[in-house]
């Protein structure tokens, strides 16, 4: 019964030094113990007071880490040349115009009433791409996503994100021998406009971190996009080079700066 | 869990953006934190703390999110996450104890007697380690590490007394 006892003893200060808030040079945990479990925990306070040292301050802040977080969090499931496994995505490509805006029409509304259909809906829609019944509304929840955001990091992220969806779908159209669309090139730049503001507001602490995880990022979308020149026929090249130009990556740290300095001016 | 973490939670199981961001924010620390300790530098602690919360994301696109506690399953990837840095490690290089961080206007003899703890932990078991740290680093309950490490209550409590018997050994012989 005594060891039964000492051993409830024991456990329980354990748990009083483990879980105690912030480990102090208070001994809350003298108790009627032997010598062994006494040196326990002795022990045992001793690694609480070692542990509780603060960890070095992380390099990047954590700020690239959580970029990349937020980036991956704001894309769909849409790889570059995008797979339909649903029912509705692989049916609608067959839809004739009329019918295609009734769809759109109809999937606004089952959106608005909250219906369990809308899920499936708007998964059929993250991997649409433009020409497709679809589309719009891509675009439509990516604009209520990017508003909704109220932090700065996190419309930069998003709208990094998107933009790679607009490189991604020019990418799956030119592998399908597709036309491209005037409206990817709108697109891309209403993104660069929301990715310029939300630079605009990222506060001073986090601004280097910010543009060079901008600048890495379009730097990648501009080496996919240099990559897909010679896969465009004539009639699609310029439209690549439109887009390949209009991504701000020469000296990317000048150019956000100065949107930056003239949102503040 | 007050009803602010739990509507935050429900949110961010929802994949809304914005609650993700601040369940990043709200966890980040920590998790940088608990990954120091376990692998002592810093910049492979950013970079995992990065890999965790891609794992999270992973887990909620796939449908398999947080059953019970959140605390735990995210403690349970970073665990994870550890040791799959571990495996992918041909060698361990850590940094030099002596560049550890002690408490500022500690005495002499505090920061050798801490020192020394810190290397009798290194001397113990992974899973011992990991006991301790969870425990006396994250100071999380016995049933929380033991759904960590997907364990019993019990089997937790028996590693934790041979971890802290083994360490006292050692730290013992270290400050003779």
């Amino acid at each position: 019964v005594r060891t039964v006892q000492a051993e409830r003893r024991l456990r329980a200060a354990l748990d009083e030094i483990a879980c105690r808030p912030a480990p102090s040079d208070a001994r809350t945990f003298e108790r009627d113990l032997g010598p062994r479990e006494s040196s326990l925990l002795e022990t045992a306070d001793a690694l609480r007071r070692t542990l509780a040292v603060p960890p070095p301050a992380p390099p990047n802040g954590l700020q690239e880490s959580r970029q990349r977080f937020l980036a991956r969090a704001a894309q769909p499931t849409t790889s570059p040349l995008p797979q339909r496994s649903s029912r509705v995505g692989r049916l609608l490509p067959a839809l004739n115009l009329r019918l295609a805006t009734q769809v759109v029409v109809a999937a606004l509304l089952v959106l608005m009433s909250g219906a369990p259909l809308s899920r499936e809906i708007v998964r059929a829609a993250s991997t649409s791409v433009p020409g497709q019944v679809l589309y719009p509304l891509k675009i439509h929840v990516e604009r209520v996503q990017v508003a909704g955001a109220d932090q700065p990091d996190t419309r930069v992220a998003l709208a990094l994100a998107f933009l790679g969806e607009r490189v991604a779908e020019t990418q799956a159209l030119l592998h399908r021998q597709a036309p491209l669309r005037d409206e990817t090139r709108v697109e891309v730049q209403l993104l660069l406009n929301q990715l310029l503001r939300a630079v605009a507001e990222t506060p001073d602490q986090a601004l280097m971190s910010t543009l060079n995880y901008v600048a890495m990022q379009l730097e990648a979308h501009e080496r996919v996009l240099e990559s897909l020149h010679t896969l465009a026929p004539i009639a699609d090249a310029q439209l690549v080079e439109q887009l390949t130009e209009s991504l701000p990556t020469g000296a990317p740290h000048h150019r956000l700066r100065t949107a930056r300095t003239h949102a503040f001016h | 869990v007050t009803p602010e973490e739990e509507s935050l939670l429900e949110r961010a199981r929802a994949n809304d953006p914005q609650a993700l961001a601040e369940l990043y924010d709200a966890y980040a620390g920590r998790v940088y934190g608990y990954l120091y300790r376990r692998v002592s530098s810093p910049q492979v602690a950013e970079d995992l703390t990065g890999d965790v919360f891609v794992k999270v994301l992973e887990a909620l696109d796939s449908g398999k999110p947080w059953r019970t506690a959140f605390r735990a399953w995210l403690y349970r990837i970073a665990h994870n996450v550890v040791v799959d840095w571990y495996r992918g490690q041909a060698r361990i290089e850590c940094e030099p104890l002596d560049s550890w961080d002690v408490p500022v206007g500690a005495s002499m003899p505090d920061v050798m007697a801490d020192q020394a703890l810190r290397r009798a932990l290194l001397t113990l078991t992974e899973q011992q380690q990991q006991v301790l740290v969870l425990r006396f680093g994250e100071g999380l309950k016995i049933r929380e590490v033991a759904e960590i490490l997907g364990k019993s209550a019990g089997a937790v409590e028996a590693l934790q007394h041979r971890a802290l018997t083994a360490l006292r050994e050692h730290y013992g012989g270290m400050t003779e």
